[in-house]
């Protein structure tokens, strides 16, 4: 089902056309929202609460991008929230962190990264102000391409990876200061 | 003289710190876990709790479908036939309203059944029976008007036209199906064939009385058949 027919479907509260938008956009979203907190439950919890703000403020949709953009980007306001909070309560999600395939088959490029590191990619990634944690979530977490990054925020290509460079060079630098520490 | 430094250089290619990009896509291959075979379901069902209108779609549709048809009644093609059409069932609606509203203040005066209408005629004077003071002020009416019979009913009095009104509606159902078209004119009241008998307008009617009646008043009877208007004859010359 295209866009279209799905921009009309959720307008008009269709439960299959929603059916079939869930069924679409759910593992993307859940790959970004794991990326983000590291964790199964919160990322469910964020997909589901994307869906239901989007089916909600569906109303504030211009149709000018893509729809499965538009989700995203309120995956990513969603999913930052959330970690935010969880690092407020001082929850050590990394004690959390699910085996990934990597581990299990005993790849040894998917050991590379050990569960601290991982946890040291969030919080360097948690920590940059926006715009570039947004264009490097869309990016590299949400593994989107740098037009479609620039689809999404709504900024010229030019801009966005602007933003990108910079936001990598912070990120780098944000990430050999924890290392120091 | 030293051209002005540019506080914001622009970032070469060299610069771009690939080093971290292939950090954060190695992290991105190895955290790619698939969502929960029965994810699907229970996002739809936390989307059917959070917003009742995906839980109850049929009516809102049938609601909606509901309104664009009758919008499109009413701004189509045939538009001014609906419009024409609602509005000949609001008249009719109200028309009808009006004659059973008529016809129950009429019921109050309906003589007993069983030929005893007689007793009305010696009751008390009520508005249905003013088409008998008709007659008399028609008789007067060279006195106190110097006209003549010649005088239109609209130079009567107020009750001698209450009483034609009366006298016609009577006679509209059987007389034209009650367009309402017909002038108040005495000539119709005095003529006994287009009188509608009692049974038929519920109010007893002097004329009638005479043809079916078996006049149990004595009176009654021969005051009606002593005057000349009152008796059924098509061809009445003092009507005119």
């Amino acid at each position: 089902m295209d866009d279209d027919r799905l921009v009309a479907a959720i307008r008009t509260a269709d439960p299959d056309g929603i059916r079939c938008l869930v069924d679409r956009e759910t593992p993307r979203l859940f790959r970004f929202a794991y990326r983000v907190v590291g964790n199964r439950p919160d990322a469910e919890d964020i997909v589901q609460e994307t869906f239901i703000v989007a089916v909600r403020s569906f109303a504030t949709y211009r149709g000018d991008g893509p729809l499965g953009a538009w989700l995203m980007r309120i995956a990513v306001r969603l999913a930052y929230r959330r970690a935010g909070s969880a690092d407020r309560n001082t929850l050590d999600i990394a004690a959390i962190d699910e085996p990934v395939a990597g581990e299990e088959s005993g790849d040894p490029l998917g050991a590379t990264l050990d569960h601290e590191s991982r946890r040291a990619v969030r919080s360097a990634v948690e920590a940059l102000p926006d715009p570039y944690r947004e264009v490097i979530a869309l990016r590299y977490f949400a593994g989107l391409s740098v037009e479609d990054t620039a689809a999404t925020v709504g900024r010229p290509v030019s801009t966005t990876k602007s933003h990108l460079r910079r936001g990598l060079q912070r990120l780098r630098s944000l990430m050999l200061a924890e290392a120091v520490a | 003289m030293t051209p002005a430094r540019n506080p914001f250089p622009r970032a070469s290619r060299d610069t771009f710190p690939t080093d971290i990009e292939q950090l954060l896509e190695q992290y991105g291959r190895e955290m790619s876990p698939e969502p929960a075979a029965d994810f699907g379901p229970r996002v739809m069902a936390a989307i059917a709790r959070a917003v009742p209108a995906v839980g109850d779609p049929p009516n809102r549709n049938a609601g909606r479908r509901h309104a664009v048809a009758a919008a499109n009644l009413l701004m189509g093609r045939r538009r001014l036939t609906i419009r024409f059409a609602l509005v000949a069932m609001l008249t009719v609606g109200l028309a009808a309203a009006a004659l059973a509203a008529e016809l129950r203040g009429n019921a109050g005066t309906t003589p007993p059944p069983g030929g005893e209408a007689a007793p009305a005629v010696s009751s008390p004077p009520t508005a249905s029976f003013e088409p008998i003071s008709t007659d008399e002020v028609d008789a007067i009416g060279p006195k106190s008007s110097g006209q003549g019979n010649e005088t239109e009913p609209d130079d009567a009095d107020d009750a001698d036209s209450d009483a034609d009104d009366e006298a016609d509606e009577r006679d509209e159902p059987e007389e034209d199906g009650g367009d309402g078209t017909d002038p108040p004119d005495d000539e119709a009241d005095a003529d006994g064939s287009s009188a509608p008998g009692p049974e038929e307008t519920g109010a007893p009617d002097p004329d009638g009385l005479e043809s079916e009646d078996p006049a149990p008043d004595d009176d009654a009877a021969a005051d009606a058949a002593a005057d000349p208007e009152a008796t059924p004859e098509p061809t009445d010359p003092g009507a005119g």
